[in-house]
């Protein structure tokens, strides 16, 4: 079941769509963009495909695209070409969206034109001449199961956003030659999940998976650890060791926290990588290896190379032009609700949550052994389901949140506020006079309080930079000669620190600032004003 | 007269023209029949039919019969310079004149027959405008932006 947005001026399609396809949930029809964007607005969450037809038979005013003082022939072929603007509007605030381009004429010069607004990837054509219930369908389900055939791999959630499809191909990419793989990003963010279960999955390697976290192993036990050891190469070594590398044979080893690494022992990895043999400790012969190297970091090794921490030739030979940089969880927002939906199904799989739920469905006098789980509103009863809900005031207090500890930190609190609610559920259920913790007393419902997720989101105490009342964040005052100037002195700070945090993206600045992604032209406006230069913030933004 | 001998000034007029043709009437003159495809039930088939002709276009309340579509984009196209005579043209004006007079309460094999002279109009607008299209190119214009 998908959620699908009908983006045309006449009723006709959708009212044929959900006849086709009653399984999904269909919205509209927008009948211009101003309708389009109120509706992607209204379930910016949750759409997962638009269907967008190329021509609009509206008036002037509701057209987009039209030179100032328009004739009837602007007017005429605005209208003619309108789902090309349309679409170029909306990749301005949804590059990722999935959107099936309605075209009759299917030739170069609307695709030519479709194509120039980017994210090709997420552009679909479909011949409507050539429409029928069965070409649509098979188009619709063929996106969808595209998309979703990529959106997770085991326990790892890419999502849908174009920066996590486009790492996951250069992963996969990666994963499948001999070169090493360099992944950075903060901690949390799934590096150490991503090399065994992506990498190393897909690299057709027959040995095993072998993982060193460099940054808890003592300093004087690392070489060991790494390369092996024979017998009496130390005090109480009293027999030969395998090493890691030995260990990874045929196979991936992943070294976490790279960035630790001793001088000495970087030298010695060095000399492995170079000639793919290693010599355990104590002993002189040396042992071929075939491993995959993935190395992980939450440092920028470019810059421990230039502070003289990290040998320069290591470096080179950890294949550092193909480093992949994965994004912390507040640079995922687009995907949080899914991701959030992800872990709660994962959490609900974990024993102890099942048990919990059995004792509820017991306590609610739930027949069924079905649980899922939603955002925002309350869905239709399903005979004999719980539902576990995290409704819309709790989510956004999730999707406010700065996720310093990203998706460590959101499957911790999720997998939290599911055992304290249904705990809750259990005993409320088991009470005389207690029954129906949901909305509207829905027997079925269990809701995630938000109550109970501020408080967790507080026990981290991560929730300082923003807040339910707006951003918070520190700013030099300094003395000017002029209100005026203090004023934009100031602003200008935030600008700064706002446009460094959405990367240049003045559309994300203006949803942050305005509450709309659409003011992102006024929102550069005022950037200039304050004299701000995008090239020279250009290199803070990556 | 045909398309191919008009004018450069000409083409340039009625190109659009027959865009709006194919997609107001050649589009819609078989939407909902073509949608509930070759199978479709009795009921079913009727009912998208009189959808098509008798509602082709919809504009809120007022709607438009696919004949009254046929007359009002002809009577533009053939201003702005399309032959009357061109073959495809005449042969639009038989189509429509046929659907027009179509029984839409008849048995299957009658509706059958209305529901392929539906779509024969489609293939009709569709011909046509990518033949001026064709022209175009020919004269070195960029049919997409005329």
């Amino acid at each position: 079941m998908a959620d699908i947005l009908v983006i045309d001026d006449q009723d006709r399609t959708l009212e044929l769509c959900r006849r086709a396809m009653p399984e999904h949930t269909w919205h509209g029809p927008a009948r211009c963009w101003r309708e389009a964007n109120e509706a992607l607005k209204a379930h910016r969450r949750r759409l997962d495909l638009a269907l967008l037809d190329i021509h609009f038979d509206v008036s002037a005013e509701d057209l987009l695209g039209l030179p100032e003082a328009p004739t009837e022939a602007d007017v005429r072929r605005a209208q003619r070409r309108q789902g090309i603007e349309i679409l170029a509007a909306l990749r301005r605030g949804r590059p990722d969206l999935p959107v099936v381009l309605m075209t009759a004429r299917g030739g170069a010069g609307m695709e030519q034109a479709a194509d120039r607004h980017g994210a090709e990837e997420y552009t679909y054509f479909l011949d409507d001449e050539g429409i029928d219930a069965r070409a649509l369908r098979g188009q619709v389900e063929g996106i969808l199961r595209a998309q979703r055939g990529t959106e997770s791999d085991g326990p790892i959630y890419w999502g849908r956003s174009l920066e996590m499809r486009r790492i996951r191909q250069r992963l996969l990419t990666l994963a499948r030659g001999r070169l090493p793989v360099i992944l950075g990003g903060a901690t949390g963010t799934g590096k150490s999940l991503i090399a065994r279960h992506f990498v190393h999955a897909r690299s057709g390697r027959k040995g095993k998976f072998v993982a060193v976290d460099l940054s808890t192993l003592p300093r004087d036990l690392v070489a060991a650890h790494l390369f092996g050891s024979v017998r009496g190469a130390w005090t109480g070594s009293v027999g030969d060791r395998r090493g890691a590398f030995e260990e990874a044979d045929g196979g991936t080893l992943f070294l976490d926290e790279i960035g630790n690494l001793g001088e000495d022992l970087q030298r010695m990895l060095l000399t492995v990588l170079q000639e793919r043999a290693v010599t355990r400790v104590g002993d002189t012969r040396e042992r071929k290896v075939d491993v995959k190297l993935v190395v992980a970091t939450n440092e920028d090794l470019a810059e421990l190379v230039q502070r003289g921490r990290f040998r320069a030739d290591l470096f080179m030979r950890l294949n550092p032009a193909c480093t992949v940089e994965l994004p912390p969880l507040r640079e995922r927002a687009s995907d949080l609700d899914r991701l959030l939906v992800f872990s709660a199904e994962r959490s609900l799989a974990e024993e102890h949550v099942v048990e919990l739920c059995g004792e509820v469905r017991q306590a609610l006098g739930l027949q069924g052994d079905a649980v899922r789980v939603a955002v925002g509103e309350v869905p239709e009863a399903r005979p004999g389901a719980l539902t576990l809900l995290f409704p819309e005031r709790t989510m956004d207090l999730l999707r406010r949140h700065r996720w310093p500890g990203n998706l460590r930190e959101l499957a911790m609190t999720v997998e939290n506020a599911i055992t304290f609610s249904l705990a809750e559920a259990a005993s409320a259920g088991a009470t005389p006079g207690r029954r129906g913790s949901g909305e509207d007393g829905r027997g079925d419902v269990v809701q995630v309080r938000p109550k109970l997720v501020r408080d967790l989101l507080v026990a981290v105490g991560a929730d300082e930079d923003e807040r339910d009342d707006g951003w918070r964040l520190e700013v030099r005052v300094r003395t000017h000669d002029g209100l005026n100037k203090v004023a934009q002195d100031v602003e200008r700070q935030y600008f700064t620190r706002l446009y460094v945090q959405e990367r240049g993206d003045f559309a994300a600045m203006a949803r942050v600032l305005l509450g709309d992604a659409d003011a992102g032209r006024k929102v550069q406006l005022r950037f200039n004003q304050l004299g701000l230069k995008v090239r020279e913030l250009k290199d803070h933004v990556g | 007269m045909t398309l191919e001998s008009l004018p450069e000034p000409a083409l340039r007029r009625v190109l659009p023209l027959l865009e709006d043709l194919r997609h107001d009437l050649g589009k819609y003159v078989c939407f909902e029949t073509r949608f509930a495809g070759p199978d479709a039930d009795l009921p079913t088939l009727r009912a998208a039919l009189r959808a098509d002709l008798l509602a082709t276009r919809r504009h809120g309340a007022r709607v438009e019969a696919a004949w009254e579509l046929w007359a009002r984009l002809r009577t533009a196209a053939v201003q702005g310079g399309l032959p009357a005579q061109d073959p495809d043209v005449e042969a639009l004006d038989q189509a429509l004149d046929l659907l027009r007079a179509a029984d839409l309460d008849g048995d299957r094999a009658a509706l059958d027959a209305v529901a392929a002279q539906a779509e024969r109009v489609r293939a009709l607008t569709r011909r046509l405008h990518d033949r001026a299209r064709q022209a175009a190119s020919a004269l070195g214009l960029d049919p997409d932006e005329p």
